[in-house]
């Protein structure tokens, strides 16, 4: 199934996008990261960051569905 | 009751923000503003750049508003933070916040500025005068708490 997943901040410097779209199985949240951090690259463990599901928080456990926009986002640093 | 959170990619002006906020039950009136800097861990900072998640961080400035009219005797809240491109002086966030009584407001102020800092999906890049840049991870050098 098809997904979208956003990267914010230096993620998005590492990924080298802000967005792009995958095919992936049912997998939790944290995997999915797992997977995209091995493959670009990615500095931070899934434990510093927040992730959101389609504009909601979400924990890594929950399990992504077809047509998921996925967030991942750095330690916010606003203010 | 006022409950707005909003970005502005645009100059944030306070006078305009602050004027939605007087009412005739409210004796006092508290506001933070947060500045660009232009010297972050012994670098010159020539340029400041905020990226937002837009829907999500609406979402979340408009819930630790709730969150703060809820926990603090206050009447009504409003903050504003800025994105896009910043120079060091310009006016980065602002928060109005009035009450009844004032210690609530300043409670408030503080709580709220906080509580965005923490969990609104907003991040700093930072561009030195040495040529060199990155963007900001408060976690990183443990001050997320500390430096306030």
């Amino acid at each position: 199934m098809k997904i979208t997943v956003l990267y914010f901040g230096q993620l998005k410097q590492q990924a080298g996008t802000a967005s792009e779209t995958l095919e992936v199985d049912d997998s939790p949240v944290a995997e999915v990261y797992r997977q995209l951090k091995e493959r670009h690259g990615l500095s931070m463990p899934f434990k510093n960051l927040r992730a959101a599901r389609n504009e909601t928080f979400c924990k890594g456990t929950e399990v992504i569905r077809a047509d998921d926009v996925i967030a991942f986002m750095p330690p916010m640093s606003g203010g | 009751m006022i409950i707005r959170f909003s970005l502005s990619e645009d100059p944030i002006a306070p006078a305009v923000l602050r004027k939605e906020l007087p009412r005739l039950d409210a004796g006092g009136y508290c506001s933070f503003e947060g500045w660009a800097r232009d010297n972050n861990l012994g670098k010159t900072v020539k340029e400041l750049t905020y990226e937002a998640y837009v829907p999500l961080a609406l979402k979340q400035g408009e819930a630790v508003i709730r969150e703060t009219l809820e926990r603090f005797d206050i009447l009504d809240a409003s903050a504003c933070h800025r994105t896009g491109s910043l120079s060091p002086g310009d006016l980065a966030v602002w928060i109005g916040v009035c009450s009844a009584h004032r210690a609530a407001a300043f409670e408030a102020c503080r709580h709220l500025i906080d509580r965005i800092k923490e969990t609104v999906p907003i991040w700093k890049f930072e561009a030195y005068s040495d040529g060199t840049s990155e963007w900001l991870d408060p976690t990183a050098c443990g001050c997320a708490k500390t430096q306030t």
